[in-house]
């Protein structure tokens, strides 16, 4: 019983119920004569079950049980839906409990049985015993029953002593060759699996009307098949187009009653045998689905003894967490045999509304009940929206209706979409072609009407229409001079500024299409990019050109005033491009190694910016901006504003949006287009800085709903949408407006002039709810892959629905119709994979790693891991293959986005029964495959703190000289590893800075040498001298830095005041202070200071030597001195110890034990109490110290080893030394144990514990 | 001596008991027998389809494929004499 694996918790999942109804009054004697007789008769209803640790169980039968039966009376509900759901304990018979209620017309009776000793037949079996035993009772008269010649125990013994290893090996084997290189179904779950199980359940009932009930018997019997069989051949063929899977594995629940002795039994007589059928095939009647499921039913029957978890253990399988192992979804026929329910004299039911409990994702379970087939599909709730099931489940008795009738009918045939399909179908399409106007007509137009509106704003600019038309008809008239004109190719490199739209514009008005190209790009990969399309010439911005590689195209330099185009004529050309004349290109990742270039017309560029205004605030008035760069066609949605007289913003937020704030705010930016991840980023940062739009359109065929949900709720008066486009279709095909949804966000539906269908694999449209391929139509297509006709011809296939000639671009994406009519986006049929935003074909990918000459084969796949989706490289190499040198390769040909994130070395590769690769097989990624480097402690305090803030984000431990981007990290993580270290430092800290510097290591020190003070601002007497000093009583070097603040001149006589700052606990580190101080004395908020920061020689000893006796006396017997050295004859103040966290204690200690050399101490956010402070022999007469003692409110949390919390030990410490003639200030202030609160602390602490008044 | 001919009834006996697991039955198996009463379902039912036609070498006519055919030993025996005919 593979359910005992689960059993543990005795969970309400595995419970069933069932009612009846008495004819007449109950008798309550009688009642319970009959259940006593009733626990007699059925040795199992007394059966108590023990696991043992090992998980094996055993029965033990007991003499004696309590009847568990309960008098509810009318009001019943309650005492009836506990009893369903209330646990039972498999240790305590009997496991079924009982409710009488007295319903409106008639007494009835609930019985609710644990799973392990039940099952459906089991219950009738129950309800005929105890209404004879009942009615002999009543009569006193001797029940007729049949003899039980066996009893449970004596099945579960056979069953164990049946199965012999011999048997047991040969079974398993049979299972593992049937089921190799199965997949489970992948059911499209309309809400994301939530982490916890949750089976509440509900149903959705239909039934066959009672001549299609008969006709399927009949076409059971006809076809050597039971109609089991049949129910479940349609449920199979309806699955195969819920998942879009021609293979199908499910389980089926049979009844394993093997033996006549068994049939008058109670118990547990279930199986669940695997059912893996095959639909594959282009010619599939429903004679065919019959016949196949029949083998697989009989194979599986034949095979039934090896019991599922043997299975699963065979197949390794079952890995994924709240899943159950193998399949998901189960049929259940019942009534493959006389049905003791059917007899005349049998009870009648009672079906109160108890909760539903979903055992699996989707079950279906059918019965005829008065000669109609009965199918109740039951689901979580968690899981499915009710109208996505009611939509399978009006599927399935569509095809088994037009089954049974015409089995011999192509069920690709069948009439299953549904009038509201039909509807929906025709609707969502915009079959009108483009009117073909270009942008440069449309733009001329705008430049003639209002010649001063602002068209592009932004670096270089701004430019309006009149000027950017102009300016861009000289340089056509130029460019027309260096050969460029209608088909030849231009590549260009430009930068984000204003004069890349006269750029644009001016190819466009040639007739000749553009071909951007990024200067990161590998540079192999721009030469064949630009050989590739034969281009005739490279328009580089001239800060770029010292990026590109040298190349066989000209080169022609825009910028700096170069080229002189003053000679030229600034009216429009007189020739427009023609429609179909190219406007660009833009390559992508391409499957057979290398990248492909996708050609769009300017009749395909028309029908976006024709359009575009349904769905996007582009007229005048509008500001655009999009954060993209040009290689990504996004950039071509700028086009839209421009052609219909709105503004383009063009501005560089960063490559993590860290400027968009200042850009959405400087130029009143009304519509962004972003893609999802940098949706993530804002949302994770600060997504107000949003609150201004008037639209916002987020792109990416996965938009994350956490992110959308959040957006739309927080900026009422914005549009949000969504938006969905392959390159292929110009830039988008559908677009999502809003409205409800739940799960998933949907891409929505079809832009003007484009269709879009989803298709099975016979290219018939899917109804609703179905998975299929998306297929896209209409004037957007792309002309085809530039000089790839083979495969051009494969992804521009004939387009059945469209007029004839036309053609449909088959996306590779998986989708399926909501109820609504939106489209949902449901992954991808092929290998191509998004990261990030990006596309990436893992082919090409794989043909870049087997460039190197001992990796033998490679699979690359995008994996989900704690820190997010991940590109993995899994090879098989000849010898050890270094990581470092392999990056270092495949940086030469691959763009940043397409190498792995991760490298997985394994011995082989397991294939499937179709050669395949097995994917399953692949191992986990795990971080000791990748690690690298020596795992150093960290060298510092802040080093020690960013490693700890980069390793929660990435959610394992990191060294400190780790590479955060090897080890898992990318973009998505970096705000968030940021704004740690933000709060820890307190102040800002630029997202970038983690690009550059990718170890805590480096990190750490980039962010020292900022927090510097400018040591070369010769005006002022700042200085900061670094030396090593060696202590006579301490061991070890350590680094020494002095600073001292600027000079005061109304104080240019006073005693210079020292400050000896104790780092190596967790304080400012020696980078923050000296910034910190020079600030404060500029803005004299501090007198003037010198002050000498001293590290510790180790920082991982810090700790002991902080606590040392010996440290205090070290300090002021050799450190001030030669701290008095240092600063030559000046005459010096009071000297003051400053230390927090542990170097409180000793900034203390310090003052305590050496009134003659410290005249106080400032110790923030100490742990004062778990110290002792004063000298062993206190001398009470010397008081007088000053102390500045301060904790943060949040510090009440931290407790200390003696009990007191932080804030406390603080407070206690202070009242202590009050009490022994010090003068003392203590301080609570905000912030926590950080370097930010410290910081906001400094200034008073020093000011007033220097003795300053003021 | 010719072999000996074990009657269709005789065989159809043997299958039944067989398919229908009934060795070591408590109770004997009469040929006017109802088999659905004995537990026998539509799966084990299409088995003994299928291993009647395989032992007598025939293919039942679909108006013979009917619960009722299967309902006995009888009732089987009755099918597989008409459909050697």
């Amino acid at each position: 019983m593979w359910w005992l694996r689960q059993l543990d918790s005795s969970h309400d999942q595995y419970h069933i119920s069932c009612g009846w109804r008495f004819p007449a009054e109950v008798n309550r004697e009688a009642l319970l004569a009959a259940l006593d007789a009733l626990v007699r008769r059925h040795e199992i209803l007394r059966t108590k079950f023990l696991m043992s640790p090992d998980g094996a169980v055993t029965q033990e039968i007991v003499d004696h049980v309590e009847i568990p039966l309960v008098w509810a009376g009318p009001d019943w509900q309650e005492a009836v839906e506990q009893a369903a759901v209330r646990p039972f304990d498999l240790a305590r018979p009997p496991l079924f409990r009982a409710v009488a209620a007295e319903l409106v017309d008639g007494p009835g009776l609930l019985v609710t049985m644990h799973h392990i000793i039940t099952d459906r037949w089991s219950m009738d079996v129950f309800a005929r015993d105890l209404f004879e035993l009942y009615e002999a009772a009543l009569t006193a008269r001797t029940p007729r029953l049949p003899g039980l010649p066996v009893q449970y125990g004596d099945y579960a013994r056979w069953q164990r002593d049946f199965l012999t290893d011999d048997l047991l090996r040969s079974q398993l084997n049979y299972w593992t060759e049937a089921l190799a290189g199965y997949e489970p179904l992948e059911l499209p779950l309309d809400l994301p699996r939530p982490t916890a199980i949750d089976a509440v359940g509900e149903t959705v009932v239909l039934e066959l009307p009672s001549e299609a009930t008969a006709a399927m018997t009949a076409l059971a019997w006809r076809t050597r098949a039971s109609p089991a069989m049949v129910v479940s051949a349609a449920f199979v063929a309806t699955l195969r187009a819920f998942c879009g899977q021609s293979d199908v594995v499910i389980g089926a629940i049979v009844s394993d009653r093997t033996h006549p002795d068994l049939r008058d039994l109670i118990g547990f007589f279930i199986n669940t045998m695997i059912l893996r059928v095959d639909l594959t095939t282009t010619e599939l009647t429903f004679r065919e689905a019959i016949t196949r499921t029949r083998d697989a039913w009989m194979a599986a029957d034949a095979h039934q003894d090896a019991r599922l978890e043997q299975i699963v253990g065979a197949l390794k399988a079952g890995s994924e967490a709240h899943r159950n192992p193998i399949f998901d979804v189960v049929v259940n026929h019942a009534g493959d045999r006389d049905d003791l329910a059917e007899d005349p004299d049998a009870p009648v039911w009672w079906e109160p509304d108890l909760p539903v409990t979903a055992r699996f994702d989707l079950s279906l379970t059918t019965r005829i009940v008065e000669g109609r087939l009965r199918a109740t599909f039951v689901y979580p709730t968690a899981l499915f929206n009710r109208a996505t099931i009611a939509t399978l489940a009006d599927r399935y008795i569509r095809t088994l209706e037009q089954g049974v009738a015409t089995p011999d009918a192509l069920m690709r045939d069948f009439d299953l979409l549904t009038r509201a399909d039909r509807t929906l179908l025709r609707r969502g399409n915009d079959r009108t072609p483009a009117a073909g106007t270009t942008v440069v007509e449309r733009l001329q137009t705008l430049a003639a009407r209002t010649p001063d509106a602002p068209a592009v704003v932004g670096d270089g600019g701004p430019l309006s229409y009149g000027q950017l038309n102009e300016r861009a008809n000289r340089l056509a008239r130029h460019l027309l001079t260096l050969g460029v004109g209608p088909e030849k190719v231009v590549g260009v490199c430009l930068e984000r500024t204003v004069e890349r739209f006269v750029v644009l514009l001016a190819l466009a008005k040639c007739g000749a299409p553009y071909l951007p190209v990024d200067p990161d790009f590998p540079a192999d990969r721009i030469r064949l990019l630009m050989s590739d399309a034969a281009a005739v010439l490279m328009i580089v911005g001239s800060p770029l050109l010292a990026r590109l590689p040298s190349m066989e195209t000209p080169v022609l330099t825009i910028g700096d005033g170069s080229p002189d185009l003053t000679g030229y004529a600034t009216d429009n050309l007189p020739t427009l491009p023609a429609p179909d004349s190219l406007a660009y290109l833009i390559s992508t990742s391409g499957s057979t190694g290398n990248p492909k270039s996708v050609a769009i017309s300017h009749r395909a560029l028309s029908r976006l910016v024709e359009g575009a205004p349904h769905y996007l605030e582009v007229g005048p008035g509008s500001v655009f901006l999009q954060t993209g760069p040009l290689t990504f066609d996004v950039a071509v949605l700028e086009w839209a504003p421009l052609a219909h007289g709105g503004r383009v913003v063009v501005a560089d937020p960063g490559s993590l949006l860290d400027g968009l704030r200042d850009v959405l705010r400087e130029h009143q930016v009304t519509t962004l287009k972003l893609v999802s991840p940098q949706l993530d980023i804002l949302v994770e940062q600060d997504p107000h800085i949003l609150s201004g739009l008037r639209q916002l359109v987020v792109g990416g065929d996965v938009v994350n709903p956490r992110s959308f949900a959040l957006v739309e709720g927080l900026l009422p008066g914005c549009r949000v949408v969504a938006s969905y486009g392959p390159t292929e279709c110009t830039v988008l095909a559908t677009v999502f407006e809003g409205g409800p949804w739940s799960g998933r966000v949907p891409i929505g539906r079809p832009i003007p002039h484009t269709s879009a269908y989803i298709l099975d694999e016979d290219l018939q449209p899917v109804s609703v709810g179905m998975r299929g391929e998306i297929f896209l139509a209409g004037d957007g297509l792309a002309r085809g892959y530039h000089s790839r006709p083979g495969l051009t011809a494969a992804s521009f296939v004939p387009d059945p629905f469209g007029p004839p000639g036309s053609r449909m671009y088959r996306t590779g994406d998986l989708g399926r119709y909501l109820p609504n009519g939106a489209i949902d986006f449901l992954g991808r049929t092929d290998h191509q994979v998004k990261i990030r935003g990006f596309r990436i074909e893992t082919s090409e990918v794989e043909h870049a790693l087997l460039r190197h000459p001992d990796i033998t084969a490679a699979a690359v796949v995008r994996a989900t891991l704690a820190t997010g989706p991940a590109l993995v490289a899994y090879i098989v190499a000849a010898r050890s293959v270094d990581v470092g040198a392999l990056r270092d390769m495949l940086r030469e040909t691959l763009p940043a986005y397409m190498r792995p994130d991760h490298f997985v070395t394994i011995p082989r590769f397991t294939l499937t029964a179709h050669n395949k690769l097995d994917r399953a097989a692949l191992p986990p990624v795990t971080t000791a495959t990748t690690r690298a480097g020596v795992d150093l402690p960290p060298a510092t305090g802040l080093e020690a703190r960013v490693v700890a803030a980069w390793s929660a984000v990435l959610g394992r431990p990191l060294s400190a000289s780790d590479d955060f981007f090897d080890q898992g990290g990318h973009s998505l993580l970096v705000p968030r590893a940021t704004a740690t270290v933000r709060r820890e430092l307190g102040r800002e800290v630029p997202l970038q800075l983690m690009l550059e510097y990718r170890t805590p290591a480096s990190y750490a020190a980039a962010i020292l040498r900022e927090s510097l003070p400018d040591l070369s601002a010769a005006s002022r007497e700042d200085r900061l001298v670094q030396r090593t000093w060696r202590g006579e009583k301490l061991a070890g070097c350590r680094r020494v830095d002095l600073f001292i603040s600027t000079e005061n001149p109304l104080r240019k006589n006073a005693d210079l005041p020292l400050l000896l700052v104790l780092d190596g606990s967790e304080f400012v580190e020696i980078m923050r202070l000296p910034a910190i101080l020079d600030r404060l004395s500029l803005q004299d908020r501090i007198p003037t200071t010198a002050a000498i920061f001293l590290s510790p020689s180790e920082w991982s000893t810090r700790r002991s030597e902080l606590l040392d006796d010996g440290i205090v006396d070290a300090l002021a017997d050799e450190l001030l001195p030669y701290l008095r050295t240092w600063l030559g004859n000046r005459p010096v103040g009071r000297a003051v110890a400053v230390g927090a966290s542990l170097g409180a204690v000793t900034a203390i200690r310090s003052a305590l034990r050496r009134p003659d050399r410290f005249h106080g101490a400032v110790a923030i956010s100490g742990p004062l109490s778990e110290h002792r402070l004063g000298p062993a022999r206190p001398d009470r007469s010397r008081g007088g110290s000053r102390f500045f003692l301060s904790a943060s409110r949040e510090e009440k949390d931290i407790v200390l080893d003696d009990g007191l919390s932080l804030v406390e030990a603080t407070e206690r410490t202070a009242v202590e030394l009050a009490a022994d003639g010090h003068v003392v200030r203590s301080a609570i202030g905000e912030g926590g144990h950080t370097y930010a609160a410290w910081e906001s602390m400094l200034p008073d602490a020093i000011r007033w514990s220097l003795g300053d008044q003021t | 001596m010719p072999a000996y001919q074990p009657s269709v009834a005789d065989t159809v006996r043997s299958l039944v008991t067989k398919q229908l697991n009934l060795n070591g039955y408590s109770q004997d198996l009469r040929p006017d027998d109802n088999l659905w009463s004995l537990g026998m379902t539509s799966l084990t039912c299409l088995g003994l389809m299928l291993s009647i036609e395989d032992t007598f070498e025939i293919e039942l006519p679909e108006e013979a494929l009917k619960e009722a055919t299967f309902r006995s030993i009888n009732t089987i025996s009755a099918a597989v004499e008409s459909s050697r005919k």
